[in-house]
């Protein structure tokens, strides 16, 4: 297809197909999607180029690959069309590890948006349509200044805010992890913009080791005690209930899809040829992070169940996008978001990336029986003794694989799991760590991974880059780095052992 | 057998051919500037050094061709592309089999390699965003003071107190040199703090990676002495600088990485 040969519609129509939706789903969406796409500004050239780049960023061989872009183009309408839909919206942000508990008021309250909007804009906007660059520049002029470092996420929302392309929230959930920037940027969309927020407390305080063994009880409760707070707080302030059993609903629902994300990851991780690479896991496990709302629900487990077993046929095959005995490498830190041709390029010079640091923060994936790396949910005694209720559940999921809540936590993680994928059939010949330069947990904390990853004598690379803004950095300045990346990972496959 | 390497740099471009008469390889190079045309560089270079070795052929006859630098897919003519990293690597490790780190600074970047007793490429780090911390800084501040660049090194040794320069930018460098200078400080000192200036950022971006002997500085910037005093003193571990024209090392790299191919590929 060519730009000059395409319509709008024609256009439109193949995008959706792509994406896996069924000729009666695509009349009945086409108003509401057609809607989404004025308000975002998306033109025909634009459609033309995201379905350039779905092809070559992702496996749409997989069907279940496009059953997940197709979730997160009706998240996208979902969000953008909250507010003439919906008489409650409730959004909650990055850091973000709290899906369940707010998309459980929208799974009860029919009445009620609930959802990650900035993600689910940078996974469609961002990745495939590249549009959300506009809107860091909005953010630059009205008060996130250029140079000062703001996390591009907050910059994102700021703007469209302020800019009315998604609607003003009723509440705003946010959540400590140890960054100060979601805490001052939604204290200051409430004196500008006049939007309630309210803040998950994880506690910053000593910090809690990553293990079940060494657990930091007080942290624990105090962080439980803080969730129960916040979903008091979100009740009073939008006038809606959950129980606790909804809550529970919503977790195990959601667990079920996190558990299937882990059996795909380590047949991937445990089989050669890898039937998938991980950049086609990701779009998966954002869902998973990010909570849908409750259409999307089934929807989200008949993408997982379909990819899940069209790995699982490729596995019996021996069929994979890469040849047996391909190198492998592991991705730290951030998993690619806006920018997939990075993981894509790497494919193309032979490199399969069978795992992630980002596949272990999934908090429901401790519900499912234990994944490679990941100590799994067990009853304590004390959890027993004092009863395990939901919220301690979703407590304890976040404390043992939700993203780190300290320096030493993430060490740890990083550290377990390599050994054990090391000690696996399958060891990887490197390390690549995707930075997100303006993010004061992940900027941070590089050249000590990298430390961990060189004692282990596995080549690797840090990236410096923006995960949800390509501004500032272009493929072709970052492809000599990655050229030489492909030839140490390769040196150090062929030379092993 | 002839074979080549070629290094398309952002700034010059680089050729060296291996000519192998059977009793001895002869070796030839050639440097131009790269300007807007970077094939037709590539292709220039390639045939003056082609000349020099007495060659009278055209380049396609050349048995195989290795291409490197940010260049390097420009030019059709190559067999095969490798990154700078591993070209860099392959010279200096060729010609000083006692190296296990190469610090190369050429007119737009600079790089860190450390490498393993049989000179594969074990880490390495690159600045390719800022201009700081390359040759360019070196000619920008060169325009400021009106100084030839090629005395810049011998200057730089004469330097008493190199003065500290802030700026992380060469651009705001610049005006800030116009101050030093407004200021009257010698020449000198001038010059001096410039070369420290590039060494500290080289140094702290090569740092993590790990210093071992032995140390060897690369590219066109190699050449300046007073740049290679002031990174002994950053990193405070010897610099040695094997090649005659330590600007060829990245093609003569490539030239031997050419010349193992093709002996593997006639096996």
């Amino acid at each position: 297809m060519t730009t000059a040969s395409v319509t709008y519609e024609s256009a439109l129509k193949e995008l959706l197909e792509l994406f896996a939706f069924e000729p009666d789903e695509i009349e009945t969406e086409w108003p509401r999607i057609k809607k989404t796409f004025d308000i975002w500004e998306i033109t025909a050239e634009d459609i033309v180029a995201a379905i350039e780049r779905a092809n070559q960023y992702y496996d749409l061989s997989l069907k279940g690959v496009r059953m997940i872009l197709n979730i997160h183009l009706r998240e996208l309408c979902h969000v953008t069309l909250a507010g003439e839909e919906k008489e409650k919206r409730i959004y909650t942000v990055m850091p973000c590890n709290i899906g369940d508990l707010i998309t459980a008021f929208a799974m009860v309250h029919p009445n009620c948006y609930a959802g990650f909007p900035d993600f689910y804009c940078f996974l469609t906007l961002g990745t495939l349509f590249k549009k959300t660059g506009a809107y860091m520049d909005e953010a630059e002029k009205w008060f996130m200044y250029p140079g000062e470092g703001h996390c591009t996420c907050n910059m994102f929302r700021a703007a469209a805010l302020q800019k009315k392309k998604y609607p003003k929230p009723d509440v705003i959930v946010t959540y400590s992890h140890y960054c100060d920037e979601a805490w001052k940027n939604e204290e200051f969309l409430h004196t500008y913009l006049g939007i309630n927020y309210v803040t998950v407390d994880r506690t910053q305080d000593t910090p809690w080791e990553h293990g079940k063994d060494t657990i930091n009880w007080r942290n624990l409760r105090f962080y439980v005690e803080s969730m129960k707070q916040a979903r008091q707080q979100m009740e009073e302030i939008i006038g809606l209930k959950i129980t606790d059993d909804d809550l529970g609903a919503s977790l195990m629902d959601t667990g079920y899809y996190a558990g299937l994300i882990n059996r795909i990851v380590e047949l991937a991780t445990n089989t050669d040829p890898a039937p998938i690479t991980f950049k086609d896991i990701v779009p998966a496990i954002w869902i998973s992070m990010c909570g849908v709302m409750p259409d999307n629900r089934p929807r989200r487990k008949a993408a997982i169940e379909t990819l899940w077993a069209e790995v699982q046929e490729r596995a019996a095959k021996g069929e994979g996008p890469l040849p047996k005995g391909s190198p492998r490498y592991m991705s730290g830190g951030f998993a690619f978001v806006i920018d997939p041709l990075i993981p894509a390029f790497l494919e193309e010079q032979g490199l399969v990336c069978t795992c992630a640091e980002a596949c272990y923060w999934m908090p429901n994936a401790t519900l499912d029986p234990p994944m490679l790396g990941s100590p799994g949910l067990e009853p304590t005694e004390e959890f027993a003794a004092g009863g395990i209720g939901i919220f301690e559940m979703l407590g304890f999921g976040f404390y043992l694989a939700g993203i780190p809540n300290s320096l030493s936590a993430r060490v740890q993680m990083v550290d377990k799991t390599l050994d054990n994928i090391q000690a696996g059939a399958y060891p990887v010949d490197g390390v690549i760590m995707p930075g997100h330069y303006p993010c004061r947990v992940y900027g941070t904390d590089s050249l000590v991974i990298k430390d961990v990853v060189d004692k282990k004598g596995i080549p690797n690379m840090a990236l410096e880059l923006d995960q949800f803004d390509t501004r500032y950095y272009s493929f072709n300045a970052m492809r000599t780095k990655l050229e030489a990346f492909v030839e140490l990972v390769k040196l150090h496959h062929v030379t092993k052992g | 057998m002839v074979v080549a390497g070629v290094d398309i740099g952002a700034a010059t471009a680089k050729a060296v051919v291996l000519r192998n008469n059977g009793e001895e390889v002869i070796k030839t190079s050639s440097l131009i500037h790269t300007g807007r045309d970077v094939l037709g560089s590539g292709e220039r270079v390639l045939t003056a050094a082609l000349k020099k070795a007495g060659i009278s052929f055209s380049i396609d006859k050349i048995d195989y061709i290795v291409a490197t630098g940010y260049g390097r897919v420009s030019l059709s003519c190559a067999h095969k592309t490798m990154t700078e990293i591993a070209c860099h690597a392959k010279g200096a490790c060729t010609t000083n089999p006692s190296t296990r780190f190469i610090i190369d600074i050429g007119g737009q970047d600079s790089k860190a390699i450390r490498v393993d007793e049989k000179g594969n490429v074990r880490a390495f780090v690159m600045n390719d965003k800022c201009a700081a911390g390359s040759g360019r800084f070196l000619e920008v501040m060169a325009g400021v003071l009106e100084t030839k660049i090629e005395d810049f090194g011998e200057i730089s040794l004469q330097g008493k107190e190199p003065c500290m320069m802030s700026s992380v930018c060469t651009i705001f460098a610049e005006s800030e040199m116009v101050t030093l200078r407004a200021e009257r400080k010698p020449l000198e000192d001038l010059v001096a703090g410039i070369h420290y200036s590039i060494a500290r950022r080289v140094a702290k971006m090569a740092a993590p990676l790990g210093f071992v002997d032995d140390v060897v500085f690369t590219g066109g910037v190699a050449k300046n002495a007073g740049m290679k005093k002031a990174l002994e003193d950053e990193i405070k571990h010897k610099i040695i600088i094997p090649l005659e024209d330590p600007q060829l090392n990245g093609a003569l790299g490539a030239a031997l990485f050419a010349h193992e191919i093709l002996k593997c590929e006639t096996n």
